[in-house]
Parts: C-alpha cells; sequence; structure tokens
C-alpha cells in the first residue's frame, strides 16, 4: 500500500489543465489523417459523378482534350441497390444472419460446457478461443479447402471412401457456397462467441443457483427466470458482433472462391477493375450502404453492452 | 449412453437426491458439447496436416513443407521474403501504435480525464468501419489528388507525391499508417488496463519529484510497469498485420505474407496448406511466449 503524502499532496492540487489538452493533438490530427478524411472521402464521392465533356482545343497546346465535370448525383446510390450489387448486398446479410445465430447458439452452449467443467480445460479453452477467433483470413481458408475440398480434399476422400458419403450430395456441403462458407465462417465465429460469452457466464453468482434451488426451482426455471433474464443483453449483443464481424470479412471467403456474391467480395472486384465509368463512386456507395448497416447495429452493440454490466461486472 | 435415458426424467426422483442427478445429466451433456466441439476445432487442423503430409503413392512426405523454404515453384519471392516484409512492416506499426497511443493515454489519465470518452469512441470506430470500407475510402483519397489531365496543380502534386511516397513498394508506411488504426480498439483496451492497474500517478509524481524528466519517467519508470501491456499491445498488432490481406491486396502490394500466399500457384494446393499451418504454429508459437513472459511478473510477486 503506497498511501502517503504524495498521494494526498496531488489530490489537492487539482489535475492542472492549461495546456495539456495539446498533448492530445497528435493522436486527434493522426485519427482524422488516416481516418476520418478517408471515411468522409467515401460520403463525398458517393454521391459525385464525373462526365466526360465534350472535345475541345486547347489553345495553347493546340491539341483536343476532353473537359471532364464532377458534379452531384444520386446515381452511385441508386446503381449500389440494384441488380448484382443488390444481390450481394442480401446475400452478405443472409449470410451473415444464419453464422450469426449458429454461431452465438453454438458457442453459448460451448461456453457452458467449458465454464462447468471448470480448471484446466476452462484455461486451455480460453487460450484456444482467443487464438482461434483471430484466425481469421487466407490461411482458415486453405485449411478448409485441404480438409472438404470436392476432389481431392481429406475429409471428402475418406467420408467416400470408407462411408460411401459425398460431402456434396449427401451432406450438402459446397466449400464455395453458402453452406461450406458458414461452416468456415464458424470455425472464428463460435471462438468469439466463447470469448465473449465466459466472462458474462462467470460474472453468474453461485448464490443466485443456491438461492433458485433452495427456493424448489428446477435448473430449467433457473436458467429461464434468473440466469437467462441476465444474460439475456450480453446475448443479443455477441449475435450483434458476430453479424457485423461475418458481414465485414472479406479475405476468407475471397480464397474459397472469389467470385462468390457477397458485398466486400463486391466492392473489391469494382475497385480492381476499371472497366465503368465512375467505378470510385460507385465503390464509395457499396461502402457506404455497408456502413449504413453496421453503424446502427454497433450502436445497439454498445447499448447492449452497457446493460450487460449492470448485472455483471 | 444408456445413463441418459434412466435419468432423463429426474423431476418425481427424491428432492434431496435430484440436484446431483441433473447435475450429471448436465455433465454428460457438457461432454457431448465439448467432444463436438473438439472435432470441429481440431479436425480441419489433421485433415489439413495430414493433408500436407501425403505423397502421391500413400506414404509419408515433407515435400512440401521443404518447398515453401525453398521458392516455390511459379511464386516471385519465397516464403522468407515475404514473412520478413509483414515482418518489417509489423516492427513499424508497433513503434508508431506505443508512441502514439502510450503517451496519449498516460496524458488522458493523469490531466485529462474527461476527453477518456472521445478518445475512447474514436478508437473504437475502425470496428465499426470494416477494412475494406477504409480502404476504399483510402483509394478515394489517392485517386482524388492524383493528376489530372486538366493540368498540373501544385498543391495536388504535392500531396500526390507524399501520399506515392508513402505507398512505395519498398517501404510501404502507408500499410503500417493504416494498420496502427486498425489495431487501435484492442491496443487501447490493453493499455488502458495496463495504466488502471498501476497507481501511475504516484509514480510519475514520485519520479518527477526525484528529478526525473518526462523521457526518464516515460522510459524507466512507465514502461517498465506497463511491460504486460504493452506486450499484449505489440502481439495484436502483430499478429493483425501478419494476417491482413484486405488491404494490402486492394491497394496492390504482392509481397505482404497473405497476399503473397494466396498468389502461390492453385495446383500447388498442397504448399498452400503447408503454409497455413506453418503461419498458425507461428501465431501459436508468438502467444505460448507471451504468456510466458505475462506469468513471470506473477509469480516474482507470489
Amino acid at each position: 500500500m503506497a498511501e502517503g503524502s504524495t498521494v494526498v499532496a496531488g489530490r489537492a492540487g487539482r489535475p492542472r489543465v492549461g495546456f495539456a489538452w495539446l498533448g492530445l493533438l497528435p493522436f486527434l490530427s493522426y485519427v482524422a489523417l488516416t481516418f476520418l478524411i478517408p471515411i468522409g472521402f467515401i460520403l463525398w464521392e458517393a454521391f459525385r459523378e464525373t462526365t466526360t465533356g465534350k472535345a475541345v482545343r486547347d489553345p495553347v497546346t493546340k491539341q483536343f482534350i476532353k473537359e471532364t465535370k464532377t458534379s452531384f448525383t444520386s446515381d452511385n446510390v441508386q446503381h449500389s441497390l440494384h441488380g448484382v450489387y443488390l444481390t450481394s448486398l442480401e446475400t452478405s446479410v443472409k449470410l451473415s444472419a444464419i453464422v450469426a445465430v449458429i454461431g452465438a447458439v453454438t458457442g453459448l452452449l460451448l461456453a457452458v460446457a467449458v465454464v462447468n467443467s471448470g480448471g484446466f480445460l476452462r484455461q486451455l479453452v480460453a487460450s484456444a478461443a482467443a487464438v482461434l477467433s483471430n484466425f481469421g483470413g487466407i490461411p482458415l481458408a486453405f485449411l478448409f479447402i485441404a480438409t472438404l475440398d470436392a476432389n481431392s480434399g481429406m475429409a471428402t476422400v475418406f467420408l467416400r471412401d470408407h462411408l460411401h458419403l459425398s460431402v456434396q450430395d449427401d451432406l450438402h456441403l459446397q466449400l464455395s457456397q453458402l453452406s461450406g462458407l458458414s461452416l468456415i465462417y464458424l470455425y472464428f465465429l463460435i471462438p468469439l462467441m466463447v470469448l465473449v460469452t465466459m466472462p458474462a457466464l462467470e460474472g453468474l453468482k453461485p448464490q443466485w443457483g443456491e438461492a433458485a434451488e433452495n427456493l424448489g426451482a428446477s435448473r430449467w426455471s433457473y436458467w429461464r427466470l434468473v440466469a437467462g433474464p441476465v444474460l439475456l443483453p450480453n446475448f443479443l449483443g455477441s449475435l450483434l458482433l458476430l453479424f457485423c464481424s461475418s458481414f465485414s470479412a472479406f479475405a476468407t471467403a475471397y480464397a474459397v472462391n472469389s467470385s462468390f456474391p457477397i458485398v466486400t467480395i463486391r466492392i473489391h472486384a469494382v475497385l480492381s477493375g476499371n472497366v465503368l465509368a465512375n467505378q470510385q463512386n460507385l465503390g464509395a456507395a457499396l461502402a457506404l450502404n455497408m456502413i449504413v448497416i453496421v453503424l446502427p447495429l454497433t450502436i445497439v452493440y454498445q447499448l447492449l453492452q452497457r446493460r450487460t454490466s449492470k448485472w455483471l461486472s | 449412453m444408456a445413463v441418459v435415458s434412466s435419468v432423463a426424467v429426474a423431476t418425481d426422483l427424491p428432492p434431496d437426491d435430484s440436484p446431483v442427478r441433473r447435475r450429471r445429466l448436465g455433465r454428460i451433456g457438457d461432454r457431448v458439447v465439448l467432444l463436438l466441439a473438439a472435432i470441429y476445432f481440431f479436425g480441419p487442423l489433421v485433415a489439413a496436416i495430414s493433408y500436407t503430409l501425403k505423397d502421391n503413392h500413400g506414404g509419408i512426405s515433407f515435400a512440401a513443407y521443404r518447398e515453401i523454404f525453398q521458392k516455390p515453384a511459379g511464386a516471385q519471392i519465397g516464403l522468407g521474403s515475404a514473412l520478413v516484409y509483414s515482418i518489417e512492416i509489423a516492427v513499424v506499426t508497433i513503434l508508431i501504435t506505443l508512441l502514439l497511443m502510450v503517451p496519449t493515454q498516460l496524458l488522458l489519465h493523469l490531466r485529462l480525464p474527461r476527453w477518456k470518452g472521445l478518445v475512447e469512441v474514436l478508437t473504437l470506430l475502425p470496428l465499426v468501419f470494416p477494412p475494406i470500407v477504409l480502404v476504399v475510402g483510402i483509394s478515394a483519397v489517392y485517386t482524388s489528388v492524383a493528376p489530372t489531365s486538366a493540368g498540373p496543380d501544385a498543391h495536388r502534386s504535392a500531396l500526390f507525391n507524399v501520399l506515392k511516397f508513402l505507398r512505395e513498394d519498398s517501404h510501404p508506411l502507408l500499410l503500417a499508417l493504416v494498420y496502427v488504426v486498425l489495431a487501435m480498439p484492442f491496443v487501447y483496451r490493453a493499455i488502458d488496463a495496463g495504466i488502471t492497474s498501476i497507481d501511475t500517478r504516484t509514480l510519475v509524481e514520485a519520479a518527477r519529484n526525484l528529478g526525473a524528466g518526462w523521457g526518464t519517467v516515460l522510459l524507466r519508470v512507465i514502461a517498465p510497469c506497463l511491460r504486460t501491456a504493452i506486450v499484449n499491445a505489440s502481439f495484436l498488432c502483430f499478429a493483425l498485420v501478419m494476417g491482413e490481406y484486405t488491404i494490402s491486396s486492394i491497394l496492390l502490394y504482392t509481397k505482404p505474407f497473405p497476399v503473397w500466399l494466396v498468389q502461390l500457384p492453385t495446383r500447388s494446393g498442397q504448399v498452400q496448406a503447408a503454409v497455413s499451418v506453418f503461419s498458425l504454429l507461428l501465431v501459436e508459437v508468438v502467444l505460448l511466449l507471451l504468456g510466458l513472459l505475462n506469468r513471470r511478473p506473477n509469480t516474482r510477486k507470489a
């Protein structure tokens, strides 16, 4: 305990503010330059278009040049909500919703099982979950290709040769389609769910369970009337977290099937192609669509988190 | 399995007996869940490892691993160069992150607690805007300052030259600068946990009273106390940089490790799987080292 006159003296003299806020300038300008300005550009570019006018002769060089004009438009946003772009947005939402629900439910079951078994296993799973929830991206895709590739995957071959099961026809699992991608996404979403649920489960006070038991409640009514309501905000919040996390995923899906119709892959295609006019603006409009979906969910998530910490701290 | 059915209806058993039986039933359920999870999480790993080790005659071969440590056929650079390239970016990212975040967060804690909310919200923003959205914004900035046919514009070309310099393939500072932002949500929390867990104010005041300058305070008093937090933050940056594909590929870099991995010729599926297994083990080893580093101060205290 380092209590003494220094602490008291420090408290007595109010923290001097003065020019201290100038110390925040490096941080604030860094965030502005590397983050806020690029995001601001999306809002701007999504509503701009460049039109090429007729060719005019330059008075000095005597060469024909085409005049370009930029102006405000809502075409990009409308374009981004039609045809293949709309389909990609729908597929993204569908995929994310499916994996969020499955991931949240299975993750919760797994977390309950782990917390119940306690001790060494709990520690092991906690650190494994920390590794696996970060294990997205390219290596994850190749891991599953090696396992479940339609022709040469290890599990595919094993099931075909030993159990006479076809992964594609009998299990309806196609790695490059919605079913396969869901399976792959769950590989990092379930650990993420375990990671965010375990502290909440550990926050359930044993006294609540004992009190319920003493009052004659069955295990089911304890979960329905005590633990369930306490955990609900955390569960819903985690559901949103999982949704956003899979909604914004790109690399894994791209490595498995670079033409799968989800919005992130569509953005990549728009940015890397230089075929159409106003590509840049269309990309910005697609990005804007993503923001419009993710932003409200994140705000709700933050509110739910606050509600969670009311009971479980 | 027979046990499950015999205790399935536990409600009409004597009350003093039921909690025990109920717990046993729960335990079996837990075991089943854990077993299924083990199959799902270890299965692909085991399958991928055996996939990389098989040869055409049903035997075992390390050829795929040998190939990645040489230069895979058809690849522009070898695994070593790709890893070094990414590690260099990671080191720069970590340096910028620590130099930016540790002093800022100390200042917030010691002098400007009222500003903490704003800074926290700013650091959380990268979670709201996915990397692919951020990269759309960056390339929008890039093209909007790029020289146009309309003629040279002094302002624009100066800005463009700065951006072009940052983007240079030989020293991709642009990537490091962006990764610092992506890592902020995690780094902020790691460092904040460190700062609030020690009595920072007393330490700083004691050091200042003894005549230490701010540099000494930061490097010789605060940094050692925040060792765990700093190591955690650095690891988070490292893991992020080693796995980041979206931004580096869209900005047309070819040498970072994940981009290199995708660019491997598709016929070498075995090699790609081998590199994936290798990179997972790499992250695992770093995490293990981190765990050891984290444990040391605790054991000394005990």
